[in-house]
């Protein structure tokens, strides 16, 4: 999962866009309806955004339409963008995840596919085939906020953020109580939040 | 605060909850500061799960994109008294142009087409309506649910079995009926809705099949999410719609529908 076969060598650069063009202001720009702006954005964004879209989808041909569908609820609604509700980045990252997520929810309705819990080793296995990912990261960091975690913790937060299940499925799929599922999900999440120190 | 309501942040902020868990767990965020600030944090948090993973998306997507953008309209901003919803831009948009949702949709050009279709037999109907007086509000804040168990009404309805949620974009809201059948009732569901002229406010509609468009009450104006349930037997009816009227309510659409949902 997080935890990538091929290693970056040397940069140690931080995984977010924070040290690339001023996101905030690319969005206000946005917002009053500058394309050159948002196509900024996008270039500054896009293999953040397409790269979770592809973990929680899989499918490059639908996690493209994802992908492009997440680009314009953007456009759509940056108008209403609210700081408080956290950074551009990680704003954006919530639109395409939701949207990556009512995908892939809606395929399995429609299939009506029998569920069949894969263990999490296989997201491993492949992670490591996805040959067109490029890694760039912090990996110690991310490495020690996810050390930080249970295995109990992780493997709900993995379930219900890269699977796309809900945390009723993640309960099922681990065999474990509605409600515990629910608190694992929450207390790997501010587990999380504290070790990277992130901010909204 | 309940805490089995807090303890959703983590799942709701990862998308991890069902439609309905959603709508309420929403109206709980609108009055638990506490509540928003965590998923802001934890969706934060989440967001570095993948921050080693980038794929770039070919050539082509970057266009599409661009050109996409250039023909859809953006929302109007909201515009608050409280003003704590600025958006990073305020665009020249006057507040009263939020009173026109179907501008708002262009991406939902085809859905607008089948509402204009569906409005002459809706309007048909209206004239031989023989209705009613304005309906009470059943709206409660899920705060009512934190002293006891009781579960309030509409949270009965978004939780019932046969619970049908029918969704749609109007403006940048999201809006939905959720209507079970054999509690005979349903709940309209939304965020943030457009702010209705001054003197006008959204009131609901039954399609009952004989009667016509029956007024369902009145839905109160705010910004935060609501959740009003639907006045009248929501198993009689064949649909509902929504209609711009006067403050007090009408006893018949005076205007054409903003929105309409036809019921399975």
């Amino acid at each position: 999962m997080v935890v990538m076969a091929a290693v970056g060598s040397g940069d140690t650069s931080l995984p977010t866009a924070a040290m690339g063009p001023d996101l905030v202001a690319l969005l206000t720009r946005a917002a009053r309806g500058d394309e050159a702006a948002f196509a900024e954005l996008y270039d500054a964004t896009a293999s953040r955004l397409h790269g979770l879209v592809v973990r929680v989808v899989r499918d490059r041909a639908q996690s493209e339409e994802v992908t492009q569908d997440a680009y314009l609820d953007i456009w759509r609604h940056c108008t209403r963008y609210d700081p408080a509700k956290g950074s551009p980045l990680s704003w954006m990252m919530t639109i395409a995840h939701r949207k990556a997520v009512d995908r892939v929810r809606s395929a399995e309705a429609s299939k009506a596919r029998e569920v069949t819990y894969e263990a999490t080793t296989v997201d491993r296995e492949h992670d490591s085939t996805l040959e067109q990912v490029e890694v760039r990261l912090d990996q110690q960091r991310v490495r020690r906020a996810l050390a930080s975690l249970t295995d109990t913790q992780r493997g709900a937060v993995e379930l219900a953020y890269l699977g796309g299940h809900t945390h009723t499925e993640v309960a099922a799929l681990l065999d474990i109580p509605l409600g515990t599922a629910k608190t694992r999900i929450r207390d790997g999440l501010i587990r999380l939040r504290d070790t990277l120190e992130v901010t909204a | 605060m309940n805490p089995d309501t807090h303890a959703l942040a983590g799942a709701y902020a990862v998308n991890a909850v069902t439609e309905d868990e959603r709508a309420s767990f929403e109206t709980h965020l609108e009055q638990c500061p506490d509540c928003r600030a965590e998923v802001a944090e934890l969706r934060a948090a989440a967001a570095t799960l993948t921050s080693d993973v980038e794929v770039t998306p070919p050539p082509a997507l970057r266009a599409s994109v661009l050109s996409a953008i250039s023909q859809t309209r953006q929302l109007s901003p909201l515009v608050e008294t409280t003003g704590t919803r600025n958006p990073p831009g305020t665009p020249e948009a006057s507040p009263s142009s939020v009173a026109a949702p179907a501008q708002d949709a262009p991406v939902v050009d085809e859905l607008a087409a089948r509402r204009g279709r569906r409005l002459q037999p809706w309007l048909a109907g209206v004239a031989a309506a023989a209705v009613i007086g304005v309906a009470t509000l059943a709206w409660q804040p899920w705060d009512d649910a934190d002293t006891g168990q009781q579960v309030t009404a509409t949270e009965q309805v978004l939780r019932a079995e046969d619970a049908q949620r029918l969704e749609q974009p109007m403006g940048a809201s999201e809006i939905a009926i959720v209507r079970s059948p054999s509690m005979k009732q349903a709940v309209f569901v939304a965020d943030a809705m457009p702010t209705p002229p001054a003197g006008r406010a959204y009131q609901l509609w039954f399609d009952v099949p004989g009667l016509g468009m029956v007024s369902a009450g009145m839905i109160p104006t705010s910004n935060a999410t609501v959740a009003v349930m639907l006045k009248g037997d929501a198993s009689a009816a064949t649909g509902a719609g929504i209609t711009l009227e006067p403050e007090t309510g009408s006893e018949h659409p005076t205007s054409d529908p903003v929105a309409l949902f036809t019921f399975a």
